[in-house]
This record gives structure tokens, C-alpha cells and sequence, in this order.
């Protein structure tokens, strides 16, 4: 096997990051792939990530704690996340493993994923608006 | 290596289709000699390529495998095409077969590792469901090695009694497991995953059993059930 450890890219959207994780990940490129999703977003304002999982064909208990951190620490620095492409296969196997993804907004797709954000966004708005009316 | 009764069966010479699944892999004039040596060895020179002869012959060429191929991926690979064009044909399935032996040696293996799970679901004719679940529950067993005991091997079988399904065997000599029932049970919580990870595959198998040496190794072996 070829022994380069190739970065994820980060695709930049609107405000958005997006990041289609690939399969075969190891504890390096996971600690790569945070690092380069929290420069990116302490460098760049961006409002939202997105998470695409429809390129795995599985995901097990690493991954979708990967995925999972990743989602938590964009929250903490104030991006909201979205997971999105999770097939009905993984879906299903991962609530038989007892594993979920808690306190992550998830999409069917990438479609859906931007129209959360950008709705999130909108409400956000409102809320300034309606505040400044008062 | 034993082979079941063939469920379906064409009727045409299966020949040719093994000799191009062999040319993915080898030249031209390496792939005639390998079916050669395989009819020969399998006693089945001469006639058509169909149902148990052509079992028998594969099963002689899958086992001869192993000494031209030393890379698991490639061999993995033309197993895998052999495999297609056996059940095309209407040829096989193993009844209690060790086809594949992966070892693993560090994180960049687990592909391969998944990969051949795929690949013997796929041969039992699982669901797409099933295939997932058990790719799943072979990367737990197979992280688990690379993470604490740095290397190990999975073994890959598929059979047919008392219904079909795959065998995944997951062995490694490291530390092993000081409490395995502790760590089985769904209160422990870790902070490195491995409890979540094992407990995930048994939850995915149908069949799970845990074998720990402290000091020696452990031994994990799942069946799934198509």
C-alpha cells in the first residue's frame, strides 16, 4: 500500500466548510482532519460544517467518534455542524451497536445539510431582528 | 477444503471465465499453467469445467494462491474474482474453508481487512445490511488489535451448515485482556473506546466468543448468519 497519508479536503461553500470524509481512516489522518478543520475555521469566518459520510461504507465505533468530536469541537468554537449521507445500512448498524451521535444535527443529504444551516441562519437573524425591534 | 453441493448450475464450461479472472492477476501463459496444475491436481484434466469439477478446481487454485501471491491485497483480489465467477457458474460454497489470512501490522491493513469481510459476505450472498454489520464488527476486532496489541491476523471463512454464513477470527499475542468480563459489560465505560468497540461487534454478530490469556493474547471469533 502506498504509505502517504493524504489530507481531506476542506471545501469552502458560502460560509460553509464542507468535509467528505473518506474511508480507511487511521488515529493520523483523524488527528489531521481536527486540525485542519479548527485552523480552518479560527482562520476563515465560517459559519457552518458539514460532515459527508456517504462515501463510507461503514462507519464503526472510531469513526463515529471521530465524526463526533469533530462536530463538538466546531460547536465549541461557535460553527454549527451538520452530519449528512449516513446510508439506511450504517444508520441501522450503528443503533444496533448502541451508538448514536448525540447533540448532532444531522441531513439526509448534502441539499438538506445547506438548507439547515442556511435556515439556522435565518433564525438567527430574525432573532437579532425581532431583539432590536424591542 | 470441501465445497457444498452447487444450488444452481449452467451448464457451459466455466473454463474460460476462470482463466480471465486469472489474467487480472497473472500474464497470459502464468494463468493457462496455474489451471493447469489445478485441473491436474484436482483430477479433473479433461472435460468441461462445471458444477463439483469446478469446485474441486478452484479450491486447488485458491490454495495454490498463497505461493504466487504474497501480497494478502492482490491474492485477496483474484480470490475474490475466482469466487465470481464460481458462483456464476453455479459452482460453490465453502462449507468450513480458511481462505484468507490477514495480517495485520498497523492501521494502513484495515482497509484490506474490511475489504475481505465485503468480499465473503458478498460470496454468502448476504444483504447489504449484513455486509455492513459485519465490515463493522470486523474493523472493531481489527482496530482493536492494531490499537493494543500493535499486530495480529484475521482470519477470514465462509460456510454453509447449519445455514450459510462468514466466519471471522481475530488473533493476536499481545497483553491481552486483564477483566474480559468487565469490559464486556454495558456499564464500562473507557476512555480509550475498546469496550464500546467489542461490545459493538457482539452486538452485530450472531455468534461472539472472547478467549483472553493474560499476557498471551487474545482470540476473538464471530459468525454472522446470512
Amino acid at each position: 500500500m502506498i504509505a502517504v497519508e493524504y489530507a481531506t479536503p476542506i471545501i469552502r461553500l458560502y460560509d460553509n466548510f464542507i468535509v467528505a470524509l473518506q474511508g480507511g481512516m487511521s488515529d493520523a489522518s483523524v488527528d489531521r482532519l481536527r486540525a485542519d478543520v479548527t485552523e480552518r475555521i479560527g482562520n476563515q469566518t465560517a459559519r457552518g460544517l458539514i460532515l459527508d459520510v456517504s462515501a463510507l461504507a461503514y462507519m464503526d465505533s472510531f469513526v463515529t467518534r471521530a465524526v463526533r468530536d469533530l462536530a463538538v469541537i466546531a460547536r465549541l468554537m461557535g460553527v454549527t455542524t451538520v452530519v449528512c449521507g449516513l446510508s439506511p445500512e450504517i444508520a441501522i448498524t450503528l443503533i444496533d451497536m448502541g451508538l448514536e451521535l448525540p447533540g448532532v444535527m444531522t441531513a439526509l443529504n448534502m441539499e438538506r445539510a445547506l438548507e439547515a444551516l442556511f435556515r439556522a441562519r435565518e433564525q438567527d437573524a430574525n432573532e437579532l431582528r425581532s431583539s432590536d425591534a424591542i | 477444503m470441501s465445497y457444498a453441493a452447487p444450488t444452481q448450475s449452467k451448464p457451459n464450461d466455466a473454463a474460460p471465465a476462470v482463466l480471465a479472472a486469472l489474467e487480472l492477476t497473472f500474464s497470459r501463459a502464468l494463468a493457462n499453467t496455474l489451471l493447469m496444475v489445478a485441473r491436474q491436481r484436482s483430477n479433473e484434466n479433461a472435460g468441461q469445467l462445471s458444477g463439483p469439477k469446478l469446485s474441486s478446481v478452484l479450491a486447488a487454485l485458491e490454495g495454490s494462491l498463497g505461493a504466487y501471491l504474497a501480497d494478502a491485497e492482490k491474492r485477496l483480489r483474484c480470490v475474490s474474482a475466482l469466487q465470481r465467477v464460481g458462483a456464476e457458474y453455479g459452482a460453490l460454497l465453502a462449507t468450513e474453508s480458511v481462505p484468507w489470512v490477514i495480517l495485520l501490522g498497523s492501521e494502513r491493513d484495515l482497509p484490506v481487512v474490511t475489504e475481505a469481510a465485503r468480499t465473503c459476505a458478498q460470496h454468502t450472498g448476504m444483504s447489504v445490511l449484513g455486509q455492513t454489520k459485519l465490515m463493522t464488527a470486523t474493523a472493531e476486532l481489527a482496530r482493536n488489535i492494531v490499537q493494543y496489541a500493535g499486530s495480529g491476523e484475521v482470519h477470514f471463512a465462509t460456510f454453509a451448515t447449519p445455514s450459510r454464513g462468514v466466519l471471522v477470527v481475530a488473533i493476536d499475542r499481545g497483553p491481552g485482556i486483564p477483566d474480559v468480563e468487565k469490559v464486556m459489560s454495558p456499564k464500562y465505560v473507557s476512555k480509550t473506546g475498546m469496550g464500546i468497540g467489542l461490545q459493538g461487534a457482539k452486538r452485530l454478530a450472531d455468534e461472539f466468543t472472547i478467549e483472553c490469556k493474560p499476557g498471551k493474547g487474545t482470540t476473538v471469533r464471530l459468525r454472522k448468519y446470512v
